[in-house]
């Protein structure tokens, strides 16, 4: 299929997908009602809209930041949790939800910014942690290997306070690792589209030196790519766009591992910079289907997490299946 | 004469201290400088220092004139190509897309080639002999094949100067010598120059213009002739089970010769895999004795016995 065509389809698909999930949802107002009904237009505008538009957002981040991964290791089953920043965010909502009470702040707990801001400090101490190594460790299979020891150690800590922790409070934490991309404010959406569109740009300047790494970082040092920077880049983009999704709407699974791999077997397409934009708009479509379908069960909507995963697994197995040789 | 495309001055290679006296040499347009040494020589840290991966001691580096020891890496990649022994991972990307990664140092990473640069690739694809493969993938080809498409996206890069360490080290005998063909050809027709690191010691003498010879923290460049007699080079590679044999021009297991025994050939390619089988079986062969083993009509004859192969003449020869 022609890369034109391709987009073509994806953006028809998308646009059609948002008027669903602008129009559909548990209570029963559809998207012409905001002319005539002022309750209809403040639940669109202010809880519809929001929603599709974080939808869309991680529909951005997550896949960006696993194909940007996934180049870097030249590894297929990279993806944001990769690095370990997925679990040391979790670790951040968990130390706010086990230890605000403990360590005196359960005030700020109320605050509704409270779980964005722990988890964005715990996205950010992981990515601390990264950026320290891959200052040391030249090899990327060593990074990685970093990234799952944050994530075993950030593990070892939520289970560690969930242990001692009261049974509501486990619930609360539960909740937030569900996934859900209800409630956000609109100041909330602001920085969160801030987030997504820093990591973008600085995720554009890594597209020359992907290109240039596919040869291994010898060869692509000899075509002029700067092999540190571009690693510093695909390191900080990506940890910016995961912090972003993780700290707004929770640790989601499968769509940043799934999306790029999706895109490369399904558009057969080699190039860096047509991977990039499929992987943009397949992100979005994937993101807003999930995000209707959770809508469709008639005693309220399911958590997003459970979709992705529910829908996810067998994607990625048919994709397994049908495995090419335009796979990583 | 040209003026120098490189000139290495008094450069000092190696990681913490030097593996090698300093180095000087010249080289100009169009040629084809063949690199040589054992393992661990410096041959690969020369190669690596001269395309900036490993920082140089001290010394200085030349290119057209220019000390490059500023430059940014991509300048160095308007004016180095290398091509190395093989790739750590083969994309799944078509052979073309692969070949204008060449094109890296001149652009963006996003626009769209254009009608030189397509032009250029179709040229380089023609070069090397590859143009039926170019909508294959990568993941399809050989490692022979594989090798000249890397070599394809060296002359898209538009270099003066290609650097190649060990080409063919992974490649069978066939295509080792093709791409010594192929180098020494471009070499003439394009005018670019070549430097080969390589362990095919005997094609880099046949081939190249210059010799560098790196031995025991040692440097030499010279005509290639010379320097292999001056600094007996075949000798220096010879061990004690393989030696160089300058009557045949290649290296040989050295076989203790235990027995003598007469020989008369004739010629054929039958008398030469018989002579090869005696010698292997330690027998020093002479011209004036009475047990003489003659090649007649593809048969073997010894004294009054005729064998029709070379296995059957060894048995009766170990159980005599």
């Amino acid at each position: 299929m022609k890369f034109s065509v391709s987009i073509l389809i994806l953006l028809v698909l998308i646009l059609g997908l948002t008027f669903l999930n602008l129009n559909v949802g548990n209570a029963k107002v559809s998207l012409q009602d905001i002319w005539t009904n002022e309750s209809a237009y403040k639940l669109i505008v202010d809880f519809r809209l929001p929603k599709t538009i974080a939808c869309i957002l991680t529909g951005i981040a997550l896949p960006i930041s696993g194909l940007l991964l996934q180049e870097l290791f030249r590894n297929p089953l990279a993806d944001p949790s990769v690095l370990g920043i997925t679990s040391a965010s979790g670790f951040g909502v968990a130390f706010l939800i086990f230890m605000a009470s403990v360590l005196g702040f359960s005030s700020f707990f109320h605050y509704p910014w409270a779980l964005s801001i722990a988890s964005f400090l715990g996205a950010f101490l992981g990515l601390g942690i990264i950026v320290f190594f891959s200052a040391k460790i030249q090899s990327t299979a060593g990074l990685i290997i970093i990234g799952m020891m944050i994530a075993g150690f950030s593990s070892a800590l939520i289970g560690m306070m969930q242990f001692f922790a009261p049974s509501e409070k486990i619930k609360t934490y539960l909740m937030w690792t569900f996934g859900a991309f209800t409630g956000l404010s609109w100041s909330q959406i602001s920085v969160f589209t801030l987030m997504v569109l820093a990591g973008l740009i600085l995720s554009l300047f890594t597209l020359k030196g992907i290109s240039g790494m596919r040869l291994g970082e010898s060869y692509a040092h000899t075509m002029g790519i700067n092999i540190k920077q571009t690693r510093w880049l695909i390191l900080i983009s990506s940890a910016i766009l995961t912090a972003g999704a993780t700290a707004f709407v929770g640790p989601i699974a499968f769509i940043g591992l799934a999306i790029p791999h999706i895109c490369r077997i399904i558009f057969k397409k080699t190039k860096v910079v047509e991977l990039y934009v499929l992987v943009i708009l397949m992100g979005i479509l994937s993101m807003l289907l999930f995000a209707w379908f959770s809508q469709i069960f008639p005693n309220g909507s399911l958590p997003i997490n459970i979709i992705t995963s529910l829908i996810g697994a067998p994607i990625v197995m048919s994709v397994i299946l049908k495995r090419n040789q335009y796979s990583i | 004469m040209n003026s120098p495309i490189l000139h290495i001055q008094n450069l000092c290679i190696g990681y913490t201290q030097s593996i090698c006296n300093p180095i000087s040499a010249t080289v100009r347009k169009g040629e084809f400088i063949g690199l040589a040494g054992k393992n661990g020589a410096g041959k690969s840290t020369l190669i690596k220092t001269l395309i900036g991966i490993q920082p140089s001691l001290s010394g200085e580096i030349y290119i057209k004139g220019e000390n490059i020891q500023n430059w940014n890496h991509i300048k160095r990649a308007k004016e180095i190509a290398v091509v190395f022994s093989r790739l750590d991972h083969v994309p799944a990307i078509p052979v073309q897309e692969l070949v204008v990664l060449g094109r890296l140092p001149y652009g963006n990473g996003f626009s769209k080639l254009n009608s030189y640069e397509l032009n250029l690739m179709d040229e380089s694809l023609d070069a090397v002999g590859i143009s039926h493969l170019k909508n294959k993938l990568a993941t399809e080809l050989s490692d022979g094949q594989l090798q000249m498409v890397m070599i394809a996206r060296a002359l898209v890069q538009e270099t003066d100067l290609i650097l190649m360490d060990e080409p063919t080290s992974h490649l069978d005998i066939e295509n080792q010598f093709k791409i010594f063909e192929l180098v020494d050809n471009l070499a003439s027709k394009t005018g670019k120059t070549f430097i080969v690191a390589s362990h095919q010691i005997e094609l880099l003498i046949q081939n190249s213009t210059q010799l560098w010879w790196m031995n025991q923290g040692e440097f030499h460049a010279g005509f290639p002739e010379q320097i292999a007699y001056e600094q007996e080079i075949f000798d220096q590679l010879s061990q004690n089970s393989i030696r160089f044999n300058y009557q045949t021009g290649n290296f040989q297991f050295h076989y203790p010769k235990l027995k003598t025994i007469g020989w008369k050939g004739d010629g054929s390619k039958f008398a030469f895999w018989t002579k090869k089988a005696l010698e292997r079986c330690g027998y020093d062969l002479i011209s004036n004795s009475d047990q003489e083993i003659q090649i007649i009509n593809n048969q073997i004859r010894l004294n009054h016995h005729t064998f029709e192969t070379i296995e059957k003449l060894m048995n009766f020869l170990e159980e005599n």
